[in-house]
């Protein structure tokens, strides 16, 4: 298996800041790294004052960040008198594919009565009597096993007509909702994403799996889909489905099927009420955890 | 039964823009925790808080499944807000950018205290007029 290699070999690296602080002073540490351009602090020992942060390396030069740290502790002791002396240092690390080293806790799992994931590096078991969908999600949202994943599966499967019909996968992730769509009998899929490297890892799964159809995958705007589908899917977040309600309805066919997840259960009401306006109802949801997953149709 | 805790870590990334990258990346990787899964959730938690540096504690488990809670925004960010300034000095002993009350202080020390290594609130309180004079913020009655 493939762990911790680098992701992009042209990537610079980045400056890794160790910091040994007080902790009452933590917090102006913190800020003060904010300051130089990092994009967050981690700290993993609460009790003591160890705290992390990252610097791109190609725009940062590690001797005038040294200073300026430096500077910027030393003068610490006025503020908080009596606190010990501050240790810190600076190393060059390479970029890693950090976003794929949880696969090595990936295993097989029941996701519905019907559907198994199985992890892309792992062989295939003895003959099952449902789907068994090979994934590696990446760093692509979409393993099967978060909450708004498996109520996504499960109500294609519980919604997919037995007549053909044609799904819409936005914000398609790793690909899995697609693939599960394709074995349920979807003749034609549409899967959108826009995070290019989303669509690569898709891409992926789907040549993973021996699904009978193309499944057509790009970076295209919902904007510029001019079909209507049978199922629309859906799993993103409230902000960017409150966005996309107004182009919803007219992608959908008559009796045709939204399904939209990674709602958080307390903005339920807040989607609802926007559907309304859009011409759309919610018919149905399920709850996972704090995960709602809502089946909607046109009014 | 419970679950059994492996780990914990604290952050403070910006709301609604957590990625995979440092120091999400390295924190959260090394103890097997799906990141991609952890984003999602906490960009869907703090998507109301747009670009605001906001402190989560995750708590990851065996299995490497894991929980969250976020905190109200850093003392740091407080202190801005009151002051009204969009940035601290670089050099606080030699430049002063702006000025808190001493109430100001007290109030966002009693918002932060359990956040806070204080035993109590003048502890806080003090750990809240550090953080204000490492900024270059001038404490005043």
């Amino acid at each position: 298996m493939e762990e911790n290699s680098d992701k992009n070999p042209g990537h610079p690296g980045w400056l890794e800041i160790t910091i040994d602080i007080d902790p009452s002073a933590r917090e102006a540490v913190s800020d003060f790294l904010m300051g130089l351009g990092c994009d967050g602090v981690v700290s993993e020992d609460f009790e003591n004052g160890l705290m992390k942060a990252y610097l791109p390396s190609d725009t940062n030069d590690p001797d005038v960040i040294r200073d300026s740290l430096l500077t910027f502790l030393g003068n610490l002791k006025d503020p908080f008198p009596g606190i010990a002396d501050p240790v810190m240092d600076i190393k060059e690390i390479a970029n890693q594919d950090w976003g794929t080293t949880w696969r090595s806790f990936f295993y097989l799992e029941k996701i519905t009565d019907n559907l198994m994931i199985l992890p892309a590096w792992e062989a295939m078991p003895d003959p099952v009597k449902c789907h068994v969908i090979r994934i590696d999600p990446g760093t692509a949202f979409g393993t099967g096993k978060h909450e708004t994943t498996r109520m996504c599966l499960k109500a294609i499967e519980d919604n997919a007509p037995s007549k053909p019909w044609t799904m819409l996968d936005v914000g398609t992730g790793s690909g899995i909702l697609s693939v599960y769509g394709a074995m349920l009998g979807a003749q034609e899929i549409t899967a959108i994403d826009n995070d290019p490297e989303a669509v690569s890892w898709a891409e992926k799964n789907i040549a993973l799996n021996d699904i009978p159809v193309k499944i057509d995958l790009s970076t295209t705007p919902l904007e510029e889909i001019d079909k209507r589908y049978d199922i629309i899917v859906a799993n993103i977040i409230m902000n960017t489905i409150l966005e996309l309600n107004p182009l919803f309805s007219g992608r959908l066919a008559h009796d045709g099927i939204l399904i939209l997840s990674g709602i958080l259960t307390g903005q339920i009401d807040r989607i609802v009420e926007d559907l309304k306006r859009h011409g759309l109802k919610k018919t149905g949801e399920t709850i996972m955890g704090e995960w709602a997953c809502l089946i909607v149709k046109k009014v | 039964m419970a679950k059994k805790i492996i780990g914990s870590v604290k952050l403070q990334v910006k709301g609604g823009q957590a990625n995979p990258s440092p120091p999400i990346g390295p924190a959260l990787g090394q103890h097997g925790v799906n990141i991609a899964e952890f984003c999602k959730a906490f960009n869907a938690r703090t998507q109301d808080k747009m670009g605001t540096v906001i402190p989560v504690i995750i708590t990851i488990y065996a299995d490497r499944t894991f929980s969250f809670i976020t905190k109200t925004p850093p003392a740091s960010v407080l202190l801005k807000q009151a002051a009204k300034i969009a940035k601290g000095s670089g050099v606080p002993n030699r430049e002063k950018v702006g000025e808190v009350t001493q109430k100001q202080v007290e109030e966002i020390a009693k918002t932060k205290f359990e956040d806070l290594n204080a035993y109590n609130m003048a502890g806080a309180v003090k750990i809240i007029e550090g953080t204000a004079r490492s900024m270059g913020l001038k404490v005043t009655q």
